[in-house]
């Protein structure tokens, strides 16, 4: 898959993958391992440019006697998420043709 | 590798980046690591899984220039001809030019002056140790012959103590050769 093309994809998985519940590292990449190939050092820079767009905030736990850090979606982010879906519509008609030829 | 060196190496690596943001990265993977332990993972497990230093340096640096650089959110999706953006090429430049150039001739200055005053040094003391064993053959040379033992290594010691002072010179050129790259940057 083109490199850019999975980028922005990927910000909409992490996206996805804390919208019901807030989530951390480590879940987040288990959590899309099966929909989406992504590896900690990718994982850090989404995370980093959701947070300075403020798609998601931070909060630090304690968990098993050391600090966990835990992202959960803002109103932005899910404005974010839902303007990517109602993207995908018109993507998918373009995709269609791609694959087709003819609507 | 360890964790501990892999982690070594990663911070190095990330000198260019603010301490506060450094500290940000390394905690990341610190908490990854614990993560991946309590899942059962060994230690050589985990740093293979997270590749090299040097990789996952690098896609943090470019990041970070790139954030830093232009409009996050219309970065995400706009696709960029080149893998490196000019900004980050620009900032490696101005890297070498304000820094590596000036440290290395700053090192480069404090190994001659150091070798050139303690050689005359040792040079001397040699000479000066020559000429006492020699000099008694010849009609009352000792006590210059001594003095100049004496003055040698004096010279020897002038050329460690001045060595302490370079050190320390070099040491806060650096500091503020970084300090001024920093203001510079966040100016830019």
């Amino acid at each position: 898959m083109d490199a850019q093309l999975k980028k922005g994809l990927l910000e909409i998985c992490v996206l996805k993958a804390i919208e019901r519940e807030e989530s951390y590292g480590y879940k987040i990449i288990s959590d899309l391992a099966p929909c989406i190939e992504i590896s900690e050092s990718t994982l850090y820079p989404i995370l980093r440019r959701l947070e300075a767009n403020g798609a998601v905030t931070t909060r630090t736990a304690a968990h098993n006697g050391r600090l966990r850090k835990y992202f959960r979606i803002t109103g932005v982010g899910k404005r974010k998420l839902s303007e990517f879906i109602e993207g995908m519509k018109e993507f998918q008609t373009i995709s269609e043709f791609i694959i087709r030829g003819i609507l | 590798m360890t964790y501990k060196e892999w982690e070594k190496r990663l911070k190095r690596l990330l000198t260019p980046l603010p301490k506060t943001e450094r500290i940000s990265v390394l905690d990341y993977y610190r908490e990854l690591f614990s993560d991946k332990t309590e899942a059962g993972l060994s230690e050589q497990e985990i740093t293979a899984e997270f590749g090299s230093p040097e990789a996952c340096a690098y896609k943090i640096l470019a990041e970070n220039s790139e954030q830093s650089g232009e409009n996050p959110t219309v970065n995400a999706y706009m696709p960029r001809p080149y893998g490196v953006s000019v900004g980050y090429v620009i900032g490696l430049f101005f890297i070498t030019v304000l820094l590596i150039l000036p440290l290395a001739s700053v090192a480069l200055g404090v190994i001659v002056t150091f070798g050139a005053v303690s050689l005359s040094g040792a040079i001397l003391s040699v000479a000066g140790a020559i000429y006492a064993i020699v000099s008694p053959f010849f009609a009352g040379g000792g006590a210059l012959a001594l003095a100049n033992v004496g003055t040698g290594l004096a010279l020897g010691g002038v050329g460690i103590f001045l060595c302490i002072g370079f050190f320390l010179a070099t040491k806060y050129t650096a500091i503020g050769t970084y300090k001024a790259l920093r203001f510079i940057y966040k100016r830019r």
